[in-house]
């Protein structure tokens, strides 16, 4: 068995292998976080008590009952089908074993190297599973959550990130997403870090025969966010659907990268991001969608769309593809940045809306796009909430009570 | 209501559209505007909803002897003017019952229930022969051209404006939805007296409506007005009779 010095140093050598990472035009669009792979021991522990009245004031203002409250120093689970370890409690075997059957695992092995609580979620045969996971942390939280869906099982997992509300820190989450033969697999992720956060987010998912994963990351919070996925439709008649959305003000930066991949015939994978920008954030949204031989009767798409509120605001949208395989494989890749679109407002304010409002709905029907693709309705309006707040009071990691008035709903 | 346009100019895009235009819309009327491409009918409809691409550089509109010139958009909205797109805008994730329930917010529409709300919704789409599926969609997002303007005159109707600007509500229409985009204008302006200025290029929709005034736009300026014989006129011979008249 390696030491864990050499488990660190290998996997650092394998994020910056990533396809992403040596990708020469993503190369020059990248931001950078701050990646300590050795945890260090928090300045600030935040006490289980402490940690308990934060996600009860959490829960009273989105009405979510959570199922498991995780953080550096302290867990408390609700349901005894997750399994939630600490490093010390994970054997290290056991990890590589998991997470590096492919060998070529480097998001996994970056992040196991750092991880400080593993969470992992087990369904069952013919069963449905919805759970909804709350991350509050004071000044670090590495988190690895693995969902793993046998045949036939449908597992719905929120995420919400709610760290940093009183200074900097960061949180960095690995998701590892294994979806078997008609399993189902909704994974619905809020970052609403604090202002001064970083944050990482690396989803690698792979879907089986007749499989489906859906993963929709909204990213509101935090200083610099870095997201890597990557989500292969590895089976036959699979489907891997990511939609990645980010809202930054002042000078907040995300660069949102995934890797999306078709290896089977009649594989599908969708990509669709998004970014509502204002004051001098900078958003770089980048997709890059693999479509390898053999895989005939494919649908491979990324859309890629933003806008832009303040002069200052930047988004860097770059689709890219790579077809191996040109026989009946549909392969559509676009791209489009704009300011608000002068037409709509017009329209929108011909039917009595003033511009403050007009411009509201216009972004808010933006938005809506994206997160209605949230099945949990309770996480969808909590992102919403969120977003309409932020916009509002461009104030960052803020959490407003939830509102389902907004004009986003069916009503 | 009645809607005076004073010898209006008025430039679109920097150009020099419009050039002294004098037209009068009451309650209850229907007035028809002809005229071949480019001749500034678009840009009359848009000037008087406030588009931000049009400049008033001479003239005067008035609602009600009020002059609303330097009116914001939404507030002549407010006035009960309404504006049928010709190119109507999708917003995807917009959903139709709530902006059209927000905009009755915004033109403080008598409020109702979210049944009868509903209820009305429904009955003018099955009026206007709409596919019920389309009231859950976006905003236009993904429509036909004709499914477009059928959803512009159940926005009228839902909205119940005082006087509206219809800017060509017959193009991409075939003949059946003509007549039944027709059949709800007519009924409409006659359950709720509303006025009419109706934009089109063509008299096929005016066989089933019966407009009392036709008024002939060329080169920015009205240079025929008169009664529906107008119409055949204009069928037989075009638009040639042109500015000299």
């Amino acid at each position: 068995m390696r030491s864990h010095k050499e488990f660190v140093e290998e996997a650092l050598r394998s994020y910056e292998e990533l396809p992403l990472e040596t990708n020469e035009i993503y190369k020059k669009y990248t931001v950078h976080v701050p990646l300590d792979p050795e945890p260090a021991q928090a300045d600030i522990n935040l006490a289980e008590k402490e940690m308990e009245e934060l996600s009860k004031e959490i829960s009273a203002k989105t009405r979510i009952k959570f199922d498991a409250v995780i953080s550096e120093h302290a867990v408390k689970s609700f349901n005894a089908r997750l399994r939630i370890m600490g490093k010390d409690d994970v054997d290290m075997v056991l990890l590589e074993g998991k997470m590096f059957k492919s060998g070529d695992d480097k998001l996994a092995a970056f992040a196991n190297a750092s991880s400080v609580r593993f969470v992992s979620i087990e369904g069952r045969e013919g069963e449905t599973m919805k759970l909804n996971l709350l991350f509050i942390g004071h000044r670090r939280l590495p988190v690895q959550v693995m969902i793993n869906a046998p045949k036939g099982a449908r597992i719905e997992v929120f995420e919400m990130f709610a760290s940093g509300r009183d200074g900097g820190g960061l949180v960095s989450a690995l998701h590892e997403v294994n979806a078997a033969e008609g399993a189902e697999v909704e994974l619905d992720a809020l970052h609403n870090e604090g202002e001064g956060f970083g944050v990482i987010n690396l989803c690698k998912a792979v879907a089986g025969n007749n499989s489906r994963i859906n993963a929709n990351f909204v990213y509101s919070g935090g200083q610099v966010t870095k997201t890597r996925s990557q989500m292969d439709s590895a089976g036959s008649n699979s489907v891997v659907d990511v939609c990645e959305f980010a809202l930054g003000s002042k000078d907040q930066k995300f660069d949102l990268g995934a890797h999306m991949a078709n290896t089977k015939p009649k594989s599908q994978a969708y990509l669709e991001s998004g970014a509502v920008l204002t004051g001098t954030s900078r958003c770089m949204l980048k997709g890059f969608a693999k479509v390898e031989n053999g895989t005939k009767g494919c649908v491979s798409r990324i859309t890629q769309r933003g806008i832009l509120l303040s002069k200052d605001a930047h988004i860097d949208a770059l689709p890219d593809m790579a077809i191996d395989y040109s026989n009946e494989v549909k392969a559509t890749h676009s791209a489009a940045t704009a300011p608000i679109d002068r037409e709509a407002l017009f329209y929108l304010e011909s039917r009595g809306l003033d511009e403050k409002a007009a411009r509201k709905t216009f972004i808010t029907a933006f938005m809506a796009k994206y997160i209605s693709k949230m099945s949990n309705g309770i996480a969808g309006e909590v992102a919403m909430s969120v977003m309409l707040d932020k916009l509002e009071s461009g104030s960052i990691g803020n959490l407003p009570e939830v509102s389902t008035s907004g004009v986003w709903t069916t009503w | 209501m009645i809607l005076e346009i004073k010898d209006l100019h008025a430039d679109a895009e920097q150009r020099n559209v419009l050039k002294g235009v004098n037209l009068t819309v009451k309650e209850g009327e229907l007035h028809v505007l002809m005229g071949p491409n480019g001749s500034g009918k678009t840009t009359l409809a848009k000037t008087i909803m406030g588009h931000p691409s049009t400049k008033i550089t001479k003239g005067e509109l008035l609602v009600d002897g009020k002059v609303i010139n330097d009116l914001p958009v939404n507030e002549r909205a407010k006035l009960g003017l309404f504006l049928e797109f010709q190119n109507p805008v999708e917003i995807e994730g917009l959903g139709l019952v709530s902006f059209l329930n927000t905009a009755r917010g915004a033109l403080n529409a008598q409020k109702i229930g979210y049944r009868e709300f509903m209820g009305e919704i429904k009955a003018n789409a099955e009026s206007l022969r709409l596919r019920e599926d389309l009231i859950g969609r976006s905003l236009n997002y993904g429509f036909s051209g004709g499914e477009k303007k059928k959803m512009e005159i159940l926005q009228m109707a839902m909205l119940k404006p005082k006087m509206a600007i219809l800017d060509e509500p017959d193009s991409g229409l075939d003949v059946d939805a003509v007549r039944i985009v027709a059949e709800n204008i007519n009924q409409f302006m006659k359950k709720t007296g509303a006025g009419a200025l109706i934009i089109t290029h063509y008299s096929r929709i005016l066989n089933y409506m019966n407009p009392q005034f036709i008024h002939v736009i060329s080169d920015g300026k009205i240079v025929r007005e008169g009664g529906k014989g107008l119409i055949e006129e204009i069928e037989r011979g075009g638009y040639g009779f042109g500015a000299e008249q």
